[in-house]
């Protein structure tokens, strides 16, 4: 059984410049959720995560968060979400500490000393608080960022490209930390990343968009836990290939021609025996794609 | 959050560079005071024959007080718009805008504690300046009679009115500061470069101030829509009678204009959407 919806968006649209940048999108989210936020660049993430924050106004549609609508409940809701979004910036004149002090404040929160520290100690920051922010490097300004958002344990977290710049031990620290805090304290958390390979084993919900459109949500086991891909093979001579990969003995279902291409279903290994298979039988192959997005996405994340 | 905002100002180094420069400025004023300033009194005063009646010593701290807020307080003004006119612009170029607006607090709570801090900021600004020129000039020079000139016009106050005279005149003076601060603040949520809303707020000031201090009948029509006409209305405390009514009357220009551009400066910034 689904737990509640933590974060709904519901027909959301923005053009910015007369372009559109988010087209009549929808997403649920569930609590204690880790939901991959994935697409590539310019697909409308960042965008979709600023409409979250309230620091822009769709032209269309309606955001939902904890069952309120985020406006006008702005200050409420965003009392109990941390963020990171687009590139981390602080005041690179004060420290790590009063840094983190002042976005506390921002939040709403009172000074809190051993909460702060406690923070800089869980990303790894504590022993540099007293330095300045300007001197960090930036993988170390993404941790202080990532602190930010987790600071006094908000219920949803939300975060734009967290492991950018980060190094593969800082990568597997923080992606552990986030582990950590969603199974202990049960905090949904939102990851929006270009590259889906960050999120192996890591969230258990994706919604996949492109050009500021929902391309699919779901589960990840529902999304991804299917055996078949859909392919696209290119060749000289589809209706041959065609009749070849039904005559052999390969494990593919649905064999068509559809477009010009051979479009097939199949488990992703049997690929490399098909390529195969049609090259000792004379048929030139030229590509062989995914034949949609989702299929490209499954490639991706089961390499 | 007033506070908070208070302390950003003063970890940046511009604050400290105007204070700095406020401080040279009165240490050079002091000098010239110190070693010219009886020489060029005693010359005014003969241009001026007679009519004048002087008790005790001409050269005083009040004198030192009266004449520096002269010389500094279109430059000081000048100043502080470099440090508030970037007060929004420039957490929009650095991108802080985004990681704060991200965060519960409104964009209206935020340009409200920035524009307090601000106050904070110009409050400080003239305590300072009447810490230096009244302390410093009483401690020097000691005390006396004020022998009070402005467009030709003496006036002697004595050492108890001059001290009044000066409370008034800094706070008028305050006034008028706030109401730069509300004008470079607007600029600020105007522009996303902090040299560009720093850059026309200067320019406006400048333009309006040398039109209201033009003796052209051509300007007369105009000067009362300018508030740098009302700017300089703190010197009208060293007069004799003062004319309670026409300062109570620029008093009241100066401030609807700090809430008229307050007042935008909160619509547009609401307004404005975070996309850098």
């Amino acid at each position: 059984m689904k737990n509640d919806i933590i974060l709904q968006v519901n027909g959301l649209s923005k053009s910015i410049k007369g372009l559109p940048v988010l087209s009549d999108f929808n997403m649920e989210i569930f609590e204690g959720d880790i939901c991959g936020i994935i697409g590539p660049n310019d697909s409308g993430k960042t965008m979709l995560l600023r409409a979250i924050a309230a620091l822009i106004n769709p032209d269309k549609g309606k955001i939902e968060i904890f069952g309120k609508k985020l406006i006008p409940n702005r200050a409420a809701i965003l009392s109990k979400v941390g963020f990171l979004i687009g590139e981390p910036v602080f005041y690179d004149h004060l420290n790590l500490f009063d840094n983190l002090l002042l976005f506390a404040r921002y939040s709403g929160g009172d000074k809190d000393n051993e909460e702060i520290n406690r923070t800089l100690k869980r990303v790894g920051l504590y022993d540099q608080s007293d330095e300045k922010v300007g001197k960090l490097a930036s993988g170390d300004r993404k941790k202080l960022a990532i602190a930010m958002a987790i600071y006094n344990n908000p219920p949803l977290i939300i975060l734009d490209e967290p492991f950018s710049s980060l190094d593969i031990k800082s990568f597997d620290e923080i992606k552990s930390l986030l582990k950590t805090i969603n199974r202990d304290q049960g905090t949904t958390i939102v990851v929006a990343t270009k590259r889906l390979s960050e999120l192996q084993g890591f969230i258990n919900r994706i919604v996949l968009m492109e050009g500021g459109r929902l391309i699919s949500e779901g589960d990840v086991e529902e999304l991804f836990g299917r055996s078949n891909v859909g392919l696209v093979i290119e060749t000289d001579n589809p209706s041959k290939a065609v009749k070849l990969i039904k005559e052999s003995n390969l494990p593919v279902d649905n064999v068509v021609i559809k477009d010009g291409h051979v479009r097939v279903n199949c488990e992703k290994k049997v690929i490399p025996f098909i390529n195969e298979y049609l090259m000792v039988s004379e048929v030139q192959v030229f590509a062989l794609r995914p034949d949609d997005a989702i299929s490209s996405y499954y490639l991706t994340f089961t390499e | 959050m007033i506070l908070q905002e208070t302390y950003k100002i003063f970890t940046r180094p511009y604050a400290k560079i105007v204070l700095l420069v406020m401080l040279v400025l009165m240490l050079i004023f002091s000098a010239a005071f110190a070693f010219e300033g009886q020489e060029y009194y005693d010359s005014l005063l003969n241009t001026f024959g007679k009519g004048v009646s002087f008790e005790g010593k001409l050269l005083n701290g009040n004198l030192f007080a009266f004449q520096l807020f002269h010389a500094l307080w279109l430059l000081v003004a000048l100043m502080v718009v470099f440090v508030t006119g970037g007060m929004i612009s420039e957490e929009k170029s650095a991108g802080t805008l985004r990681m704060v607006l991200s965060r519960k607090i409104s964009k209206t709570g935020f340009f409200t504690a920035r524009f307090a801090a601000a106050k904070i900021f110009a409050f400080i600004v003239v305590a300072f300046m009447a810490a230096i020129s009244l302390g410093v000039g009483l401690a020097v020079f000691g005390s006396g009679e004020l022998l009070a000139f402005d467009n030709g016009k003496f006036t002697v106050l004595t050492a108890n009115q001059a001290l009044l005279s000066f409370a008034l005149a800094y706070v008028f003076y305050f006034l008028m500061l706030l109401t730069v601060i509300s004008i470079s603040m607007f600029f600020s949520v105007l522009f996303k470069s902090s040299i560009k809303a720093i850059l026309v707020t200067v320019s406006v000031i400048m333009v309006f101030y040398f039109i209201s201090t033009l003796e052209l009948p051509l300007f007369d029509g105009v000067k009362p829509f300018l508030f740098t006409s009302y700017f300089s209305s703190w010197a009208q405390f060293f007069t004799t009678p003062v004319d309670w009514m026409k300062l109570t009357f620029d008093a009241i220009v100066l401030l609807v204009h700090i809430l008229v551009f307050y007042t935008a400066s909160v619509m547009i910034f609401g307004k404005q959407e975070v996309l850098d």
